[in-house]
C-alpha cells in the first residue's frame, strides 16, 4: 500500500512538474543536469531534414523508467510526449505542425526519470528543418544481403512523408524470380524499366501507358543488359551488358567479392526496339559499366577499367570515371574522355550520378573492383564538372557506403551505408547544397525506431520517386504471362 | 467405463498406441528432423512472415507445436493425439450421418490410418494433420448446427476459416459441399449451398486480386499441395480425396443391405485396415535414416564422444554417419589417431562430402571444425535464406559472426535465439560475449576456430582438397586442416604425399606422430627401404612391432584374402594397413593429386 501511493505521489508530481513546465522550460529543483546530450537511436542530432518527411521517430538509449519529451520548434509550436519504454513516437499531426510554416529548427529536450525516481535531465539536440522538399517517394529493392539464393525480394516503394509502403514488385508473383536494377526515366516516374532474371526474366518497361516484357539480349551480345540509365528524353536507355562472377574471401573481416570479367556499353531504343554497341576503336580493351546521363543528355558517364585477361589479380582492376559525348538526333557516340584518373591514385569508381542541375557528380571511390557495397573503405565523393575537383563527401563512416542517388530538386542525396551493422544497407538522406553546405545524414525514419536493430534484410539501390508509379505488382504478373517482345540488334 | 464406451473406443486407444509407439520406437528420428527444419520465434516479425499467405496461421500453429520435438516422447505424443481427435472426430461425423451404424466405422478410421501412414515420412508435417483436424471440426459444427442463423455465420465465416487454414478450408469446403448435395433435399439446405459457394468464391477472388501478393497456386494450394516442407504425396492426396468423399462413402454405405452382419464386416474391415496399416508402417522404417538422424542429434548437441563410441561399435556405410564420425574425431583431436577404427569405405567424400551444396546444413559443420568460418557463415547464411532461421544455421551465423567481430550483427541473430523456448540457455552463453567481447578469444569452441582461421586471405574453391591446401598455407599452425589433408591423404592411399608432408608435423608442435600417419610411413618406408625425413620425430616403436605381427598374419595366408581378412582380429584391421591393403572406395572422388603417385 505504501509503495502504491509513493508511485502515485510521485506520478503527480510528475504531471504536476510537466504540467507548471509548459513551454518556458523546465524549472524542477531536483533535476539534475547530465551536461551531455542523450544517446538516442538513430541518431537524429544535429541533422537537417526536409519538411515533408515522415515523423523522426527515436529511441532513448538511457536509463529510465520514464522519459519526458518536450519539442519546440521555430515556429513556435512546442508541445510535450511522454514514453515509459524510450521509444518516442511522434504523431504525425504533431509533425507537421512542428515541421510546417516555414519552421527551420526543432529542439528536443528529454528528461528522464531513473530508478530511484532522480530527475535528469539532458543537454537539447536540435534538427534543422530545409524548406526543400524531398520526394515523397523512396523506391528500393529490399532482400537479405547475400550471396547466390534468395527466396523473397520486392521492390518497395515507400512514402518519404509517411510510414505507407507500397509493394511495387513481389517476386512471389513471378514465380520467386529475382528482381535486379530498378530505373526510373528521369525522375518521372510513369516510364521506368526494371530487369528480372529468371523464368519471368526480361526488362520490363513501362512507356507511360503500358508495361511490357522484353529480351534485350541478342545473340550478338556477350552478356546480358544489367545497369540502365535513362536518358533524360526518354528516347534511349543506356545499358551494360555484364559478365560477372562472385567469390568469397576466407579471412576475417571480408566477405565477397563481385568482379566483372567482361563489360561493354549498349543504346537500346525502346520506341523502335533496336539495341546497339557503344563503342570506340579500343572498346575492346576496356571494361566499360555503370552508365550515367548527364541531365542535358548530352553526355553519357561511366567506369572504365582495362579489360583483365586470364589469372588477373583482382585486387588490380581500377576503374576510371569517363564520358562520351552524344548527339540525341542521330544516336551516334564522340570519343571516350576520362574525366578523373582514380587508377592513378589506385582506387577504383563506380556508381557515377548527376545533379539534376548537371554541376555536381557523387561517385564511390573504393580500393579497387567494381562493386562497393562489400568494400568496407567505399566511401561517397563530391566532382564538381565545373572545375573538376574532387573532394570527399562529409556522409561517409568506417563502414560501405555505396549506391546513391540524387532528388529531383537536387538537394537531397540517398545512399545506402552499412553504418549500422557492416553487414546490412540502410538508406541515408543527407542534405546538399553546395559543396560547403551539407547537412548531416540521418537514416530513414521508421514507425518502429528500433526496427533497423531486428531486421535482416537490406534496402538496395535507393532512388526518389517523384510520384507513384502507374504500375503496381500484378501488373508485372500479368506482363509475364504474355510472350516477350524480343530486341533487335543494329550496329552503329 | 461400460462396454459398449470401451468397445466404441478401442479402436482410437489402438490407434494412438500403434501410432505413438511407431514415432517412439521406430521413427523418432523425424522429430529431430523436422525440429531442426524450422525455429518458432517468439516476435511479432515472425508471426507477420505468416499472414501473406492463406494456411499461414496454420503452418504458424504447426510450428509452435513442432519446438516441442526437442522430446520424442512429447513428438509421439502430440502427433498420435492428433490422429486420435481425428479418428473420433470422423466418428462423430459417420455416426451423425448414418445414426451410429457400425458398417460406417472402418470409413471414418480410413482418414487417420492413411495420415498415420503419412507421418512415417520425415517431409510430412504436422500441419497436415492439424489441417484435417481443423477441416473435421468445422464439417461436424456445421453438421450440428440445427438454427440458421448460425449456419448463416458460419458461411460468412469462410474468409477466416480460408486465411487460417488455407487449401483444408477448401477441402472442408468440399466436403460440406458434398454432403448438401447428398443429404441436404430441402429449399433452405439448397440456399446455403449456393449461398456457401457464392461466399467461397469471393473470397477466393479477393484474396487473389486484393489482399494477397501470391501466385494462384498459392491461393489454393497451400499449404497442402505447395507448402515449405516439400510437395504432398500420392498417399497425402489420397487421403484428402477420402475426406473429401466421406459424405458420399457414408452415403453408399448405409444403402439398405449393408445392416446385414454389419458389425462382422466393421470389425474384419476395421482388423484388415489396421493389418494393413502396420504392414506399411513396418516397411516404411528406415534404419538408416534412423541412424543418421541419432547420429546428427548427438553431433549438434556437442556428445562427439558419444559418435565415436557408437561408430566404432556399429560401424556404418552411410557417407553421412561416417562425416559426423570423422568430423568427432577431428574436433576431439583424433582424427588421425582413429580414423580406421570405424568404417572408412567412401573415401575422401566422407570427410567434408565433397563440400556438395545440397548438403550444405552438414558441410558447414565441416567448414567451421576446419577453420573455414566465413565459408560457413556463408553457407549458414544461404540456409536461412532458403529456410528461414533454424536452430544449427543460427547458431551457426551467431558463432561465426562473433568470431570474426561483427558484434553488430551477432547481436541480432542472438535476439532471435533469445526468443525461442529450446535455446534460449544457448543464447544466454553466447551473448555473454557481447557484453565482454575478450571472452571470444578465451572461449574454448570459438578462441580455437579464431586461432584457426587463416591468416592470408583467399577465396574458396570448388575443390575441397585446394581449400584445404590453402588453409594449411596460409596458417601453418591449423593442425585440423593438416589432420584433415592427411586424412584424406590415407583415404586415397597416397603414402608418398602422406610421407613428402610429414617433414612439417615438427614445426607444426607435434610431439608424436598420429597413429594412422605413422602406420602410413611405416608402410612408406617398408616401400621405399627408407624413413622419409620427419625432422627429429621419431616413429614408435610399438607401431614397428604391430606392423611386424600384421605382415607376420597377412603372410602366413600366402595370399588367400579372404582368408587374410577372416582371421585378423579386430586390432589388426582398425589400422591404415589392412585399408591399403583390403579397403576399397564407393563411389566417385576426386584425387588430390595424379594417380600415378599412388602405390595402389
Amino acid at each position: 500500500m505504501i509503495k502504491l501511493n509513493l508511485s502515485v505521489i510521485g506520478s503527480v508530481i510528475f504531471a504536476t512538474a510537466t504540467f507548471i513546465a509548459g513551454c518556458n522550460g523546465i524549472d524542477i529543483r531536483d533535476i539534475q543536469p547530465a551536461n551531455r546530450q542523450p544517446a538516442i537511436e538513430p541518431d537524429y542530432s544535429g541533422i537537417t531534414i526536409p519538411y515533408n518527411i515522415a515523423p523522426m521517430n527515436f529511441r532513448i538509449g538511457e536509463e529510465g523508467k520514464k522519459f519526458l519529451v518536450r519539442i519546440s520548434s521555430s515556429n513556435g509550436i512546442c508541445n510535450k510526449i511522454r514514453s515509459s519504454d524510450g521509444n518516442v513516437i511522434f504523431p504525425l499531426k504533431l509533425w507537421r505542425a512542428l515541421t510546417g510554416n516555414n519552421a527551420d529548427s526543432i529542439e528536443i529536450e528529454i528528461i528522464a526519470v531513473n530508478k530511484d525516481k532522480k530527475y535528469i535531465k539532458y543537454s537539447p539536440f536540435s534538427m534543422k528543418i530545409s524548406g526543400d522538399s524531398v520526394d515523397p517517394w523512396l523506391c528500393y529493392r529490399f532482400l537479405y544481403p547475400g550471396y547466390e539464393t534468395w527466396v523473397e525480394m520486392q521492390l518497395i516503394l515507400r512514402s518519404t512523408e509517411t510510414f505507407k509502403e507500397k509493394y511495387f514488385i513481389e517476386n512471389q508473383l513471378l514465380e520467386r524470380n529475382c528482381i535486379n536494377c530498378h530505373s526510373f526515366n528521369s525522375k518521372k516516374a510513369e516510364r521506368f524499366l526494371v530487369q528480372v532474371r529468371g523464368s519471368k526474366g526480361g526488362t520490363y518497361f513501362h512507356d507511360g501507358m503500358d508495361l511490357t516484357r522484353r529480351i534485350l539480349r541478342t545473340d550478338n551480345m556477350k552478356a546480358n543488359v544489367v545497369y540502365p540509365s535513362w536518358h533524360p528524353s526518354g528516347k534511349y536507355v543506356a545499358f551494360s551488358s555484364n559478365r560477372t562472377i562472385q567469390s568469397f574471401h576466407m579471412k576475417a573481416g571480408k566477405n565477397i567479392e563481385v568482379m566483372d570479367l567482361f563489360s561493354s556499353l549498349l543504346l537500346y531504343d525502346p520506341d523502335q526496339n533496336l539495341i546497339s554497341p557503344v563503342s570506340d576503336r579500343d572498346t575492346a580493351n576496356y571494361m566499360e559499366t555503370y552508365p550515367c546521363w548527364a541531365p542535358d543528355g548530352k553526355y553519357l558517364y561511366y567506369c572504365r577499367a582495362e579489360q583483365v585477361m586470364e589469372g588477373f589479380d583482382y585486387r588490380k582492376i581500377k576503374y576510371d570515371l569517363a564520358r562520351k559525348r552524344f548527339d540525341s538526333d542521330t544516336g551516334e557516340f564522340g570519343p571516350a574522355e576520362v574525366i578523373f584518373s582514380a587508377s592513378e591514385i589506385n582506387k577504383s569508381v563506380s556508381f557515377p550520378s548527376i545533379s539534376p542541375d548537371g554541376r555536381y557528380l557523387v561517385l564511390t571511390l573504393h580500393d579497387y573492383g567494381t562493386f562497393s557495397i562489400w568494400h568496407r573503405e567505399a566511401d561517397l565523393y563530391l566532382l564538381d564538372l565545373q572545375n573538376m575537383d574532387i573532394k570527399k563527401l562529409p556522409f561517409n563512416s568506417n563502414e560501405t557506403e555505396s549506391y546513391h542517388s540524387w532528388s529531383s530538386n537536387g538537394r537531397w542525396i540517398v545512399f545506402s551505408s552499412k553504418r549500422l551493422d557492416g553487414l546490412t544497407a540502410r538508406p541515408f538522406i543527407a542534405f546538399f547544397e553546395s559543396p560547403g553546405k551539407t547537412g548531416k545524414p540521418f537514416v530513414l525514419p521508421q514507425k518502429d525506431p528500433t526496427l533497423y536493430r531486428r531486421l535482416d534484410k537490406t534496402f538496395n539501390r535507393p532512388e526518389f520517386v517523384p510520384a507513384l508509379p502507374a504500375s503496381e505488382a500484378r501488373d508485372f504478373m500479368k506482363a509475364s504471362a504474355k510472350p516477350p517482345l524480343k530486341a533487335r540488334w543494329i550496329e552503329k | 467405463m461400460d462396454r459398449k464406451m470401451t468397445r466404441k473406443n478401442l479402436p482410437v486407444l489402438i490407434l494412438f498406441i500403434t501410432s505413438f509407439a511407431y514415432l517412439y520406437w521406430f521413427a523418432a528420428g523425424i522429430f529431430f528432423y523436422q525440429e531442426q527444419k524450422s525455429l518458432f520465434i517468439f516476435s511479432y516479425e515472425y508471426l507477420a512472415k505468416h499472414l501473406v499467405k492463406p494456411g499461414g496461421l496454420l503452418k504458424y500453429l504447426a510450428g509452435f507445436l513442432t519446438q516441442g520435438y526437442l522430446s520424442d516422447l512429447y513428438g509421439a505424443f502430440i502427433n498420435s493425439l492428433i490422429i486420435a481427435l481425428l479418428a473420433i472426430l470422423l466418428r462423430s461425423v459417420a455416426e451423425r450421418l448414418s445414426g451410429s451404424r457400425s458398417f460406417t466405422m472402418p470409413l471414418a478410421f480410413l482418414i487417420p490410418l492413411g495420415l498415420m501412414i503419412c507421418q512415417s515420412n520425415y517431409h510430412f508435417n504436422i500441419l497436415h494433420s492439424l489441417g484435417f483436424l481443423l477441416a473435421a471440426v468445422l464439417f461436424l459444427i456445421s453438421l450440428n448446427l440445427t438454427r440458421k442463423t448460425f449456419h448463416v455465420i458460419l458461411i460468412f465465416l469462410f474468409p477466416v476459416f480460408y486465411f487460417m487454414m488455407g487449401t483444408y478450408s477448401l477441402i472442408y469446403l468440399c466436403t460440406y459441399l458434398i454432403h448438401s448435395i447428398l443429404y441436404q433435399n430441402n429449399r433452405y439446405g439448397r440456399i446455403f449451398t449456393l449461398l456457401q459457394i457464392f461466399i467461397s468464391i469471393v473470397t477466393l477472388v479477393l484474396f487473389y486480386k486484393l489482399f494477397l501478393y501470391q501466385p494462384f497456386s498459392v491461393i489454393t494450394g497451400y499449404p497442402l499441395i505447395s507448402n515449405e516442407y516439400g510437395r504432398a504425396n500420392g498417399l497425402l492426396y489420397g487421403v484428402t480425396v477420402l475426406f473429401v468423399l466421406l459424405p458420399g462413402l457414408i452415403k453408399i454405405s448405409d444403402l439398405p443391405g449393408s445392416e446385414k452382419h454389419a458389425t462382422a464386416k466393421s470389425t474384419v474391415i476395421a482388423a484388415c485396415l489396421y493389418g494393413i496399416s502396420i504392414i506399411v508402417l513396418v516397411r516404411q522404417y528406415d534404419p538408416v535414416f534412423e541412424g543418421i538422424m541419432r547420429t546428427e542429434k548427438r553431433y549438434c548437441s556437442g556428445k562427439f564422444d558419444e559418435i565415436i563410441v557408437h561408430h566404432e561399435k556399429y560401424p556404418s556405410s552411410n557417407i553421412i554417419e561416417q562425416f559426423y564420425y570423422n568430423l568427432s574425431l577431428s574436433e576431439k583431436g583424433k582424427l588421425c589417431d582413429r580414423m580406421f577404427f570405424g568404417c572408412q569405405d567412401t573415401g575422401p567424400m566422407s570427410l567434408s562430402l565433397g563440400g556438395n551444396r545440397e548438403q550444405a546444413s552438414r558441410t558447414m559443420h565441416y567448414y567451421y571444425a576446419v577453420g573455414l568460418v566465413n565459408e560457413a557463415r556463408h553457407l549458414a547464411f544461404e540456409l536461412m535464406v532458403i529456410n528461414g532461421y533454424t536452430p544449427e544455421n543460427l547458431k551457426m551465423l551467431i558463432k561465426t559472426e562473433l568470431i570474426n567481430g561483427n558484434f553488430r550483427v551477432a547481436e541480432r541473430y542472438l535476439n532471435i535465439l533469445k526468443k525461442t523456448l529450446g535455446y534460449r540457455s544457448e543464447a544466454g552463453r553466447l551473448g555473454k560475449m557481447l557484453e565482454n567481447t575478450e571472452l571470444v578469444n578465451t572461449d574454448d569452441e570459438l578462441g580455437e576456430k579464431r586461432k584457426l582461421m587463416p591468416k592470408d586471405d583467399f577465396f574458396i574453391h570448388t575443390e575441397d582438397a585446394m581449400n584445404i591446401d590453402l588453409l594449411v598455407r596460409s596458417n601453418p599452425a591449423n593442425r585440423k586442416a593438416f589432420e584433415y589433408k592427411m586424412a584424406r591423404l590415407l583415404l586415397e592411399k597416397d603414402i608418398l604425399e602422406i610421407a613428402e608432408e610429414s617433414v612439417k608435423m615438427a614445426d607444426m608442435g607435434y610431439t608424436t606422430i598420429p597413429r594412422h600417419i605413422e602406420e602410413a610411413i611405416v608402410a612408406f618406408a617398408s616401400y621405399k627401404k627408407a624413413l622419409p625425413d620427419l625432422a627429429g620425430l621419431v616413429l614408435s616403436a610399438g607401431t614397428n612391432a604391430r606392423f611386424l605381427n600384421y605382415v607376420r598374419s597377412v603372410n602366413s595366408f600366402a595370399g588367400d584374402r579372404a582368408a587374410i581378412k577372416k582371421s585378423l582380429n579386430r586390432a589388426e584391421k582398425d589400422t591404415f594397413w589392412y585399408y591399403l591393403q583390403f579397403g576399397q572406395i564407393r563411389g566417385d572422388f576426386t584425387r588430390s593429386r595424379p594417380v600415378d603417385r599412388n602405390v595402389y
